[in-house]
């Protein structure tokens, strides 16, 4: 059919469908919600093809099998129940029963869980011996200072024994200022002093006084050039309370060893010449 | 909400899982968050959807939740004895339905060809096309009809 404009507005011919598209097409045709052309289409492709038809059957008898389901009622049992209300425990076990949640709040309430449980860890732990023990591990020795060793290695330096702490050694007023520890003084600061002055500590150690007190103890070895030095330097720091050095060594004059106590408070004079032992003063 | 709601919505879960339990346990959730809906779109100035289409979008909001719970529990499939079935049909063709079929076609044929609600209804609360409905509702229809053409010859198509 032509108009007048001359433009064809209608195919004449039959309109055919592939049988793809007849199939894809076939639940609308069994629904009745195709257009009169198509539906005509449909129906010419269903003439030709068998299988179409037997698709369409198929659709037909789901359609009908539907419509009988959708006759099904509940039991009026089953009805009761839905409509009660539920009781307040089945309420209060529905909201504890963690799979009906949102995932959502679940992933919050994992990360409040997680986040609490950092925070009581953080708070209660004591990470600072936890550290320290670590740091023992990796560096079990820390070193202060390095002194050479060499003229010791060459000439080896006479040591004497720790002096004993008892009553022969000093005048008992003495005693109790000399081994009283003094945290003001520690061996950090003598042992910047002692490199500068050529001295070395030999030993080092912490000793019970009679007071039930415990004092470091250290054992030095310096040049004898340099003894009146360490004890200005002691002596400015107010900190030298008593020396002692063997007469013999002291005369030779090159090396000798000292024994020290660190104080608390400064001597009236910086060196304490050792006192008579109290068996000679009685004799 | 009126009888016809619960029972639609009982039968989206019963027909969907085909185990009574949980179904109960479903359809109670979704009746309340109907509920609840309804009361929300009470106080605003027009109704947004109908009811059927309002619970059926709770039904599918509740299964999302919870299917993972039913297919855990696949082994315990029963007859359903909570419902009264329609005379001279056999339950046997949708039970191998159920197995065989996809979610997405088993709950757009349940929802459009047994509960009655329109496809484009359907394809809001899913949002997807209507067009896909379509295609899912003819392919489930298709094999629903392969697999009950042995056993209901006598039903005619009206």
């Amino acid at each position: 059919m032509k108009k007048e404009s001359g433009i064809n507005l209608q195919n004449p011919k039959k309109r055919e469908l592939s049988p793809f598209l007849a199939q894809q097409m076939l639940y609308d045709y069994s629904v009745k919600n195709v257009d009169p052309l198509r539906e005509r289409a449909v129906a010419n492709a269903l003439q030709g093809n068998p299988e179409l038809g037997k698709s369409l059957d198929d659709i037909l008898y789901g359609l009908s099998y539907c419509h009988h389901l959708s006759k099904t009622t509940l039991t009026p049992e089953l009805l009761d129940q839905l409509k009660r209300p539920l009781h307040w425990k089945s309420r209060l076990l529905q909201l504890i029963n963690l799979r009906t949640w949102n995932k959502n709040a679940l992933w919050m309430l994992e990360a409040v869980f997680i986040g609490s449980l950092m925070l009581v860890a953080s708070l209660t732990l004591p990470w600072e011996s936890y550290i320290t023990k670590f740091m023992k591990s990796q560096h079990p020795e820390l070193i202060i200072s390095e002194v050479s060793r060499e003229e010791t290695k060459q000439k080896p330096v006479p040591t004497t024994p720790p002096v004993e702490i008892n009553d022969t050694s000093f005048e008992y007023e003495q005693k109790a200022q000399l081994f009283s520890p003094n945290p003001g003084f520690t061996s950090n600061r003598l042992a910047t002093a002692l490199p500068r002055l050529g001295a070395s500590i030999e030993h080092q150690s912490m000793r019970e006084t009679d007071d039930k007190q415990v004092v470091p103890f250290l054992r030095l070895s310096i040049p004898s050039s340099q003894t009146e030095a360490l004890l200005s330097e002691l002596g400015t720091h107010g900190q030298l309370t008593w020396l002692s050095a063997p007469a013999e060594n002291k005369e030779e004059g090159a090396i000798f060893g000292m024994e020290l106590w660190i104080l608390k408070e400064k001597p009236p004079e910086p060196v304490v010449p050792r006192p008579p032992s109290k068996d000679k003063k009685r004799k | 909400m009126t009888d016809e709601i619960i029972r639609k919505s009982a039968l989206f879960f019963l027909l969907l899982t085909l185990d009574e339990e949980f179904s109960k346990e479903a359809t109670r959730q979704a009746l309340i968050e109907l509920s609840n809906r309804l009361k929300e779109q009470a106080g605003a100035s027009a109704l947004e959807d109908s009811d059927l289409e309002l619970a059926i979008r709770c039904c599918i909001e509740q299964w999302k939740l919870t299917r993972s719970q039913v297919y855990s529990n696949q082994s315990q499939l029963i007859s359903i004895k909570a419902l009264q079935w329609p005379e001279h049909i056999d339950l046997n063709p949708w039970k191998e339905f159920q197995k065989k079929c996809s979610e997405n076609e088993l709950l757009a044929v349940i929802c459009v060809h047994i509960l009655g609600l329109s496809e484009g209804a359907l394809a809001r609360c899913l949002r997807v096309s209507e067009g896909t409905i379509r295609y899912r509702v003819g392919s489930a229809l298709a094999l629903l009809g392969q697999l009950n053409r042995p056993s209901i010859g006598n039903i005619q198509y009206s």
